[in-house]
């Protein structure tokens, strides 16, 4: 079954919420639909299940328009999973989850006998692992029970599409995940399209094929999640900074979000070997401008640097700093308005960042050193790391306990 | 699936009805017992002529039968309207009376005792057509009421139906004083019975209220998705806003029915629905026939009472209704608020 959408439009007393959509959902497909608090996903969602009539514009199912189907032959090909629902009459599970039987019936009362009923329910209940309640009184259950009837409800009218609109957000983190593995099997073994409205981009760019980033009702862009969860996308949609990195597998992101805020205060963080990242991370979170250096291609901080997009002096891989990247390095430093010494190993590789960092810190220039672990664990020169970090501390460098302690410190010294 | 006992529920409710239909009929000013009372049944189903075998012939199908089987219709009416209305509206509290149906209908009847108004010749026939106008409007207009665009309000409903309510029962007594040369009737008509009613009543509550519970009967799976949110329902493949209608429709019909020949008879349609759905639970397909089963064993009980218990004088049945019900629905109240629905 296939979902087209031309210029659809739609409006709320004349308010536009979704204007000129023209996209489409194959046969199969996983597709989640994400975007900011009002910007028309469960408008979006709403009118793909006909349930609100467009101001323009056309959806077709397999070609011919929604409205010209009746509502139970809709309700055949597509099931609808709301956001919110609630029953004030305490019907049992089995019965709620019958009434996702109401269109089959309809379709054909002499072929949909209540065996045929049954057999359909039993076998929803169990997808959704209901089994165990399904005489219990529906106004008795928890949220994420009800949200699993509401899903076997929708099973049970065999769609060929499933519509899920923010099924997750209320739910602990594990039903999260049970419901979406759920929703991933349904689609990998029986081919089962999904469109669901997310609230977690993490959990978008983990489960879905294709996402379709909403804004202010017209779509910004769609197509695979990297195409989609980029970080000009989301600083321009949802107005945060964003560092999701390429993990395991095409689809896995970590994504952590924080609020953009401008502050002048420009750091330089000497890093390597993974070493800084967290701290990269976090610091970028918090706004500040940074700069990176001197690290190795291919480094674990490096990737974090390339990422974000932020200047850095870089030797190529597994080789020693030559005096061209660290001149950079220097530069780098002396534009920062501070220099951050995160817990890096010294070898005789990049022990020239020490030196550089002490040359600038008898300038004048505020360095403060994480010493956690303690140099000494940490220097694989044979003393001299110790020696130049003792050096730093003479000059007036100041050595915190963590990389938590120094976040707070910058941040007080803002 | 089916609990057993939804049946037994049901099969008690059938059996009871004929015990209630039998003593209702046996018992009153003059008393008859059930062996007479079958024979004589019998005779009149062969075509004898009442008149020709005595006394109590006459008494039992001239004047106590018709007056039980309507009871028992209204209540019938009553009680599946009732359910359905809360089902309509998505609230336990709806029945009838409360969303100004019953008002409606009160209206139209007291309009038409009132100023001794006919159709071709009957009064009857009047009072019923008008009611049922009036039933049907009144409900139309709560209904837009408390529609909007996002469903029907519960609270707009139950407060569009108290001042709809209030706005009618004024002009009932306007049109009272001004059609005062048939107050008395007017008065009596009001708070409901069904004293003096009799065939002439059941030619024409029968067919109305036969169609309003075969057709709710034939919505059943509807009533229960009516409990749904109206996007769940309407997802779920239910014509929603042709179901709304038809259920509208319907149960106006019945109520308007019940009402025009019983007059206005308080907490049948409220409590029996409700005390049916605690023991079968809010599944239409049980609910709505054991309510209709014990809402005519519950009215054919009431009438009895009011006619046998300070004989010769007869009671109001509204009154009885509203005496037993009004205790028991706060007794289910407080049931609720103890957590047991």
């Amino acid at each position: 079954m296939q979902i087209q959408s031309t210029g659809l439009s739609v409006k709320f007393a004349s308010a536009p919420i979704l204007s000129d959509l023209t996209f489409q959902i194959a046969e199969g497909d996983f597709i989640g639909i994400i975007g900011p608090n009002g910007s028309g996903k469960t408008t979006l969602l709403k009118a793909i299940a006909g349930l609100l009539a467009p101001s323009g514009g056309v959806i077709r199912i397999d070609g011919k328009p929604l409205a010209s189907y009746k509502p139970h032959e809709l309700a055949a090909l597509i099931g609808v999973v709301p956001q919110k629902s609630g029953v004030d009459f305490a019907f049992t599970v089995t019965e709620v989850v019958a009434m996702g039987c109401y269109a089959a019936y309809k379709a054909d009362p002499l072929r949909m006998k209540d065996q045929a009923v049954t057999e359909r329910v039993e076998w929803a209940m169990a997808e959704m692992d209901l089994l165990g309640l399904a005489e219990r009184a529906v106004t008795s259950l928890s949220g994420g029970e009800w949200q699993r009837v509401l899903i076997a409800r929708a099973l049970a009218q065999k769609p060929r599409a499933l519509l899920l609109d923010e099924v997750t957000t209320h739910l602990d983190i594990r039903y999260k995940l049970e419901i979406l593995d759920k929703m991933r099997s349904l689609n990998e073994q029986q081919g089962l399209t999904i469109v669901a409205v997310l609230h977690e981009l993490e959990l978008a760019a983990e489960y879905c094929r294709r996402l379709l980033l909403l804004n202010k009702g017209v779509i910004v862009a769609s197509g695979s999640p990297a195409e989609v969860l980029t970080q000009q996308n989301l600083a321009e949609v949802f107005g945060i900074t964003t560092l999701g990195r390429a993990g395991i597998g095409v689809n896995k992101y970590q994504l952590a979000t924080g609020v953009t805020e401008s502050r002048r205060a420009r750091i330089h963080v000497v890093g390597g070997g993974g070493s800084a990242a967290g701290l990269i991370q976090s610091l970028a979170l918090a706004g500040y401008s940074l700069s990176l250096g001197a690290v190795n291609q291919e480094d674990a901080d490096w990737e974090i640097g390339v990422w974000l997009g932020i200047p850095l002096a870089q030797e190529i891989p597994f080789a020693p700093l030559s005096a061209e990247v660290r001149r950079q390095n220097r530069e780098l430093m002396r534009a920062a308005d501070l220099i951050v010494v995160a817990d890096l190993p010294f070898g005789p590789g990049n022990l020239g960042n020490l030196e550089d960092v002490l040359a600038l810190a008898e300038q004048g220039k505020p360095v403060w050193l994480i010493d956690d672990p303690p140099i000494a664990e940490r220097d694989f020169t044979a003393g001299q790391a110790i020696r130049l970090w003792q050096a730093l501390k003479d000059v007036g460098a100041v050595v915190v306990g963590s990389e938590s302690e120094l976040l707070d410190r910058i941040a007080e010294g803002e | 699936m089916r609990p057993p006992h939804k049946y037994v529920v049901l099969v008690l409710g059938l059996i009871l009805l004929a015990l209630v239909i039998l003593v209702a009929v046996g018992v009153g000013s003059v008393n008859v017992a059930p062996a007479e009372m079958l024979s004589i049944l019998r005779a009149v189903l062969k075509g004898a002529d009442p008149a020709q075998l005595g006394g109590q012939a006459v008494v039992i199908v001239g004047l106590r039968l018709p007056r039980v089987i309507l009871a028992g219709l209204v209540g019938a009416a009553l009680a599946g309207a009732g359910v359905a209305f809360q089902a309509l509206f998505q609230n336990p509290l709806a029945d009838p009376y409360i969303v100004g149906v019953s008002a409606g209908a009160g209206l139209g009847a007291t309009v038409v005792i009132g100023f001794g108004l006919t159709i071709v010749g009957s009064q009857v026939l009047a009072v019923n057509l008008s009611a049922f106008i009036g039933a049907l409007g009144i409900s139309y207009l709560v209904y837009r009421i408390a529609y909007s665009r996002q469903g029907v309000s519960n609270l707009l409903l139950l407060l569009a139906g108290m001042a709809v309510s209030a706005f009618l029962s004024a002009v009932i007594s306007l049109v009272m004083v001004f059609g005062s040369r048939n107050l008395a009737e007017t008065v009596y008509w009001l708070m409901g019975g069904f004293t003096g009613r009799g065939w002439s009543e059941l030619w024409l509550a029968v067919p109305c209220i036969s169609v309003g519970l075969a057709g709710l009967w034939f919505l059943r799976r509807e009533l229960n998705m009516l409990l749904l949110p109206e996007d769940d329902a309407r997802s779920l493949g239910v014509d929603v806003g042709r179901v709304k209608v038809l259920v509208l429709g319907a149960a106006s019909l019945m109520a308007a029915a019940g009402v025009s020949v019983g007059g206005l008879i308080g907490f049948v349609g409220l409590v029996v629905p409700h005390g049916a759905r605690l023991v079968v639970g809010p599944d239409h397909r049980y609910l709505f026939p054991t309510s209709v089963i014990y809402g005519a064993v519950v009215m054919i009980l009431a009438d009895l009472v009011a006619r046998t218990a300070l004989a010769p004088l007869e009671l109001p049945v509204g009154a009885i209704t509203a005496l037993f019900g009004a205790p028991f629905f706060l007794y289910l109240l407080s049931q609720a608020k103890a957590g047991r629905r």
